[in-house]
């Protein structure tokens, strides 16, 4: 392949723009990244439930599709009846803004608000 | 010619169909929704160049279609729906400047589909919690799309048989 030399400069370009916006968006997401408070769990659009990070414990969700833990202030789905298994091979979120997805059972597990929050609503 | 360009679009409507077929039986490597390698794009890039961008845009839409029933979901095809569009337009417009290559221009068609997905998932699961995976899938649709924009600048410089009926995007083939 003999590509124009001008061409495969813009293609350079290009390239780099993209990994550079990528680095950026990453770099942004790792320096605002703070504890969460809780894991809210959405399935099917829809919350459904939100648990505190500052209590250990193993939830069923949707009905028993995937399976939530939390323990030490980090939550992570330990089962899923999905071929994929790829919310289980995520493994553990505990700063604000991280989610697990579970695309086939369509079930989201996003870590919200500060862990000061969640212990006013639980008392 | 007529006949020669319908068989041409059924093959590479067959062949992205095949692409897709195999990369669904390759397992995820990465635990992230929607990175994948895009192999049925080496075959829209292909058409895109030899074809044209209508077929090509009908050789896309028809795989989606088609991967869907056969091996998808519903699911399944609102996302690669959202992607496969998503992309198309992009790589359209940055054929059209004429100061790319097939390398950029895959490039694009890969970020934007992974693009079109989280829109996609955000809209249907009804939060934006997915955005968080944008990032990681921006650095692994331009991975993804450097490998499948080589191969298809290959495919196009291997098979340079245009189907098309003007000789107006012979000039973005160089020899």
């Amino acid at each position: 392949m003999s590509f124009d030399r001008k061409v495969l400069r813009r293609d350079l370009l290009l390239i780099l723009f993209f990994l550079l916006l990528s680095a950026a968006m990453f770099a942004f997401s790792h320096f605002r990244q703070q504890e969460g408070g809780w894991a809210v769990v959405t399935v099917n659009s829809k919350e459904v439930a939100r648990y505190s990070l500052l209590q250990d414990g193993r939830y069923i969700l949707n009905n028993g599709t995937n399976t939530l833990v939390i323990e030490d202030h980090t939550a992570w789905m330990e089962d899923a009846l999905c071929p994929d298994q790829i919310c289980v091979d995520m493994g553990k979120i505990r700063y604000s803004g991280q989610s697990i997805v579970c695309l086939p059972n369509r079930v989201v597990v996003s870590i919200e608000g500060v862990p000061g929050e969640a212990d006013l609503y639980i008392g | 010619m007529k006949t020669r360009k319908l068989t041409g679009m059924a093959l590479s409507i067959a062949l992205a169909m095949i692409m897709s077929f195999l990369e669904s039986q390759i397992p995820s490597f990465v635990p992230i929704p929607g990175v994948k390698m895009g192999l049925a794009n080496i075959v829209v890039v292909f058409a895109l160049y030899q074809f044209g961008w209508k077929e090509a845009l009908g050789i896309s839409m028809l795989r989606v279609v088609l991967v869907s029933i056969l091996f998808g979901h519903l699911a399944s095809f609102f996302y690669s729906f959202a992607g496969a569009v998503l992309s198309f337009v992009g790589m359209v417009l940055l054929k059209q400047t004429g100061r790319f290559s097939h390398i950029a221009v895959s490039v694009t068609g890969g970020v934007l589909h992974n693009v079109g997905q989280i829109a996609m998932a955000c809209l249907l699961l009804g939060t934006n919690a997915i955005a968080y995976y944008l990032p990681f899938l921006i650095l692994s649709g331009t991975v993804a799309g450097i490998l499948i924009g080589l191969l298809a600048a290959l495919l196009v410089k291997r098979i340079p048989v245009s189907f098309q009926e003007t000789t107006e995007d012979s000039k973005d083939i160089k020899e």
